[in-house]
C-alpha cells in the first residue's frame, strides 16, 4: 500500500523532519508512527496525503508515485485516504450530518447518495441520534466520532490518524481505537501517528518509531 | 462529472457567503455600483452627442439670408443662381420675410414672453437649401457651395452649420477616447474591490477550505461558489447602477431638457440602448468573476514544497 524509498524532507530554513526513512506498509496492515514530539510523525503522514512533497527520495501510495504528483491529481488521491486529526477539524457551522456529508458533497454526489453513505457512517461510529447537532454541542469523542465519519464515508482504502485520541481521556479513547479497528477489520489500512506506544503494543500492531526524523526501532 | 444538485449546493454556498460577508458586501456592492454609474453618465452623454450629430447631418442644409427689401427679379435671379450650383442636387424653398415671422412664432408658441419682446418684424427672408440625402454627402461639397453662393449680390449671409457639426465630432471623439481611458481604471478599481472583499471571505473560510482540500474537492469546486458570489456583486452593482442612471435620466435630464428654451432646438434626448444595458450589466458581472478568479488563484496556490 506505502512505500517509503529514502525519503528526506527538509523544510525552509534547513529544517529537518525526516531523514533517508524506509518504511512499507502493506494493505490492511495497522501501523503506528511513535516517537516524541517533533519527531517527524505529522511530516511522515503529510506526505502520503499529499500535503507535501518530500524533498528528496521516492513514496508510493496505492501504486502512485505521490512524490512527483501533480497537483491537479492531489484531489483524487485524498478521495481514496480519510485523515483524522487530534483536533478534530470539524466546521463548527454545520451539523453533524453536514459534516460528514461535506466529504461527499465535494466528490459531487446525488444528494439521494449522500444521505444513504452519511446515515450509514453516523450509525457506526453511533451519532445517528445527534446527526442535527452542531459540533460544539458534542462532547470531545462525540467530535472524534464525527471526524471518523467524516474519514471513512468515502470508503476510503488507507485512514491516516494524527494523534486521534491525544486530547481525549482514557475510557473515551479506547472507545476510538475500536472505531478504527473495526474499519481495519472492514479491510481498511491504518497508519495512526501517536506519541504513546501502549495501544500499539496492545493490539501488536506494526510500529515505526521515529525519533529526530530518523526510524530508530 | 458534477452532479446537478451539486450547481445548487454551489448556488447555496454563494448566497451563504453574500449574507455572511454582510457590511463588506453592501460596501463593495455600493462602490462598484458608483463606479459603473460614472461610466453610465459618459455613455449617455456619447450616446446623445451621436444623436446631435446624426441630426445635424440629416439636417444638413444652407441658409441664404437676403438683404431687406429686394425687388422680387432680384430674388428670382438669386433662385436661378442657386440652382445652378446646387445643381439639382437638393430641394430650395423660399422664405419671406413674413414667413420666417410666423414660422419663428409657432416654434416659441410656449414661450409668449420672448414673443412678447418682438416687435415689427427683424428676420430676414431666406432660401433653405436643403441637400438630398446621400452616401456622396461632404461637408466640404456644402461648404463650396455656401461660399460661391455668398458671392452673389443681394445676400446678407449664409449659414451651413458646418462648425457646429465639426465641435460636437471632437467632443465626441474626446468623450469616446475619455471612456476607453476611464473605461479601464473604474475597470481595475471594480476588479480590486471584488477581489478584497471574496479574499475576506475566503480568509473567514480558511478552515473549510482547507477541509475541502483534505477531503478531495477539486480547485474548481472550491473556486466555484466564490466565482459566483463575484458575479453577483458584479450583476446586482451593474442592474443598481443603470437603475440610478434612469433615475437621474427620468427625473433630472429629461425634465431639464424638456422645460428649457436652452435645448429646444436639440433632438429629445435619449437614454442608454438595452443593448448597452446588456453589456454593462455583463461586463460587471464578468469583472466580478475575475476579480473572485484573481483572489482565489493566489489563495488557492498549492503550497506543496
Amino acid at each position: 500500500m506505502i512505500q517509503m524509498r529514502h525519503i528526506t524532507k527538509v523544510y525552509e530554513k534547513g529544517i529537518q523532519a525526516l531523514n533517508d526513512i524506509n518504511a512499507e506498509i502493506d494493505r490492511g496492515e495497522v501501523v503506528f508512527v511513535t516517537g516524541p514530539s517533533g519527531a517527524g510523525k505529522t511530516t511522515f503522514l503529510k506526505l502520503i496525503y499529499a500535503e507535501i512533497k518530500p524533498t528528496s527520495g521516492l513514496l508510493f501510495v496505492g501504486g502512485k508515485n505521490v512524490s512527483s504528483l501533480p497537483s491537479r491529481d492531489v484531489p483524487y488521491l485524498r478521495r481514496r485516504i480519510g485523515v483524522v486529526y487530534q483536533d478534530f477539524k470539524l466546521l463548527y457551522q454545520k451539523t453533524v450530518f453536514e459534516n460528514v456529508a461535506f466529504a461527499l458533497r465535494v466528490i459531487g454526489l446525488s444528494s439521494a447518495e449522500i444521505y444513504k453513505r452519511t446515515i450509514k457512517v453516523l450509525n457506526i461510529v453511533e451519532l445517528t441520534h445527534k446527526k442535527e447537532a452542531f459540533p460544539h454541542q458534542l462532547s470531545g469523542g462525540e467530535q472524534q466520532r464525527v471526524a471518523i465519519a467524516r474519514a471513512i464515508v468515502n470508503d476510503p482504502v488507507l485512514i491516516l490518524a494524527d494523534e486521534p485520541t491525544g486530547n481525549l481521556d482514557a475510557g473515551i479513547a479506547a472507545n476510538i481505537m475500536d472505531f478504527f479497528m473495526e474499519a481495519n477489520r472492514q479491510g481498511t489500512t491504518l497508519v495512526i501517528a501517536t506519541h504513546n506506544k501502549e495501544n500499539a503494543l496492545k493490539i501488536g500492531a506494526h510500529i515505526i518509531h521515529l525519533d529526530s526524523g530518523r526510524i530508530v526501532g | 462529472m458534477i452532479h446537478p444538485q451539486t450547481f445548487g449546493y454551489f448556488c447555496k454556498e454563494a448566497m451563504i457567503n453574500f449574507k455572511r460577508a454582510g457590511a463588506m458586501t453592501y460596501a463593495s456592492i455600493g462602490i462598484i455600483t458608483v463606479t459603473l454609474f460614472i461610466m453610465g453618465i459618459f455613455l449617455l452623454l456619447i450616446v446623445n452627442l451621436c444623436l446631435v450629430q446624426d441630426a445635424l447631418i440629416k439636417k444638413a442644409s444652407i441658409i441664404v439670408y437676403l438683404k431687406d427689401d429686394l425687388p422680387n427679379e432680384t430674388i428670382q435671379s438669386i433662385q436661378t443662381n442657386i440652382s445652378r450650383q446646387v445643381n439639382q442636387a437638393g430641394q430650395i424653398i423660399y422664405v419671406s420675410k413674413q414667413d420666417a415671422l410666423e414660422g419663428f412664432k409657432k416654434e416659441l408658441s410656449q414661450y409668449e414672453d420672448i414673443l412678447a419682446g418682438v416687435s415689427g418684424n427683424p428676420l430676414p427672408a431666406y432660401f433653405e437649401i436643403n441637400l438630398a440625402p446621400s452616401k456622396m454627402f461632404s461637408w466640404e461639397r456644402l461648404k463650396n457651395i455656401a461660399m460661391a453662393i455668398e458671392e452673389m449680390e443681394g445676400i446678407e449671409g449664409v449659414n451651413y452649420g458646418q462648425k457646429a457639426v465639426e465641435v460636437i465630432g471632437t467632443i465626441t471623439d474626446v468623450i469616446r477616447m475619455f471612456i476607453i481611458g476611464i473605461g479601464f481604471i473604474l475597470g481595475l478599481a471594480t476588479l480590486i474591490i471584488i477581489s478584497n472583499t471574496i479574499e475576506l471571505a475566503l480568509f473567514a473560510r480558511q478552515q473549510e477550505i482547507e477541509i475541502m482540500k483534505l477531503v478531495g474537492a477539486t480547485p474548481w469546486f472550491i473556486r466555484c461558489p466564490y466565482l459566483m458570489e463575484g458575479m453577483i456583486h458584479g450583476l446586482i452593482s451593474g442592474i443598481l447602477s443603470i437603475g440610478l442612471l434612469w433615475l437621474i435620466y427620468h427625473f433630472g435630464l429629461l425634465k431639464t431638457f424638456a422645460t428649457n428654451p436652452i435645448f429646444l432646438f436639440l433632438p429629445q434626448i435619449k437614454f442608454i440602448s438595452w443593448q448597452m444595458m446588456g453589456s454593462l450589466i455583463v461586463s460587471s458581472g464578468f469583472l466580478g468573476c475575475l476579480g473572485s478568479l484573481l483572489s482565489l488563484h493566489y489563495f488557492l496556490r498549492s503550497n506543496r514544497e
